[in-house]
């Protein structure tokens, strides 16, 4: 081709048809990326919590009467609804990762449901069990 | 047999008549056995020889005839007409550049592809008289399935995070650097990290899974991109040595 040549003319590329929301698949996606927010909002929450803990028991208090605010706990729902959302669709893809091995032979398939809903059982019994814990049942 | 007359909508653009792209109604009376590229065909041959389309093997082997069909990317020799209900809308893929009608262009493609070196580096090559390279069926089960890859950018046109960050090395490229990562006759595998998991790699995939559902040869490349961000942590931390060449 000659240098010369100029390039060919192209239309820009369009996004996938429907994105982002015509489609339940890419819905799920933008639902998945959202949840960094909300985690995000969890995590500054929680921090807040940790600082209020560390100026003593007033800060400490005033900080649980924040917490039992309408808005506050709806926030906190939110907060908590698309963090379970997060750990169900990441389990479920995330189980990729794990490939069935004996020793250096691979094994026989692991059914993949198995292995996502074990992933998500064990992320919820894990979780319950740190809370009983800190709650000091255990 | 008897022809079924059915409605396409094609999505055409010659550049050296429109600006944009914009949508073309055809009437195509369509044979019972017909898949969506003989549609095409028809089109091209008896209507409106101006259609641009590309297409070769007609059985699904050589990746060339991807299109979105009713907003679906799929290989239009493997989508039967009578599947879709109304009128059927075929549109080039999405997330590249079209050329010309449905013709897209894959340069950006090809040279993704070629960053994760798909090809096995060896530190020495042996000579021919020192015979071939012995391989298990269990060291090619390893990546067997992500060699299944044709290369047709269906996942390409599928992932979400492509339309976001076209920069993103994507889901074939991945798949095919890990299927090398993982065959025992390679040792290119530090070669490919950058590529591999650099900003635009692995990392920037955010679980849309879109790319599996749309591979027509079910190599899910999901899986390949999750491995190879384990591979590549493990590696990252030391805890995983890299093969390299050098």
């Amino acid at each position: 081709m000659s240098e010369n040549a100029s390039p060919t003319p192209v239309a820009p590329a369009r996004p996938p048809s429907g994105f982002p929301l015509a489609h339940a698949r890419y819905r799920n996606y933008v639902l998945f990326a959202l949840t960094s927010v909300f985690m995000f909002v969890g995590g500054v929450g929680l921090l807040l919590g940790v600082r209020a803990l560390g100026q003593g028991p007033e800060a400490w208090a005033q900080y649980l009467d924040a917490l039992g605010h309408p808005a506050v706990l709806a926030l906190s729902l939110a907060v908590f609804g698309f963090s379970v959302y997060f750990t169900l669709r990441w389990m479920w893809i995330g189980r990729k990762i794990m490939v069935g091995r004996v020793g250096p032979v691979p094994g026989p398939p692991i059914p993949m449901a198995g292995l996502g809903l074990g992933g998500i059982a064990l992320c919820f019994a894990t979780g319950i069990g740190v809370l009983l814990l800190l709650g000091g049942v255990l | 047999m008897e022809t079924q007359t059915r409605k396409f909508e094609i999505l055409r653009y010659r550049p050296e008549e429109q600006s944009e792209p914009e949508f073309r109604s055809y009437e195509v009376p369509c044979m019972p056995d017909w898949v969506v590229l003989d549609a095409l065909n028809a089109i091209k041959d008896d209507i409106d020889p101006t259609l641009s389309h590309r297409w070769s093997c007609r059985m699904g082997v050589c990746g060339s005839c991807g299109m979105l069909v009713n907003g679906r990317p799929v290989l239009t020799c493997a989508a039967f007409v009578r599947d879709y209900e109304g009128t059927i809308r075929v549109e080039p893929l999405s997330n590249f550049p079209i050329v010309r009608d449905l013709v897209v262009e894959l340069d950006d493609f090809v040279h993704k592809i070629q960053s994760v070196k798909p090809w096995i580096v060896r530190k020495l090559e042996k000579d021919v008289e020192q015979g071939e390279y012995r391989q298990s069926p269990a060291q090619l089960e390893e990546f067997k399935q992500f060699s299944m890859c044709i290369n047709c950018a269906l996942c390409y046109a599928a992932c979400p995070v492509l339309a976001s960050e076209p920069d993103f090395v994507g889901p074939a490229a991945i798949a095919l650097g890990h299927r090398y990562n993982l065959d025992s006759r390679d040792e290119g595998n530090a070669e490919r990290y950058d590529a591999m998991h650099g900003h635009n790699g692995v990392w920037s995939c955010s679980y849309a899974n879109e790319c599996s559902q749309v591979c027509p040869k079910h190599v899910d490349p999901a899986m390949a991109v999750n491995q190879a961000k384990l591979t590549g942590a493990l590696q990252w931390t030391g805890i995983l040595p890299k093969k390299s060449m050098t």
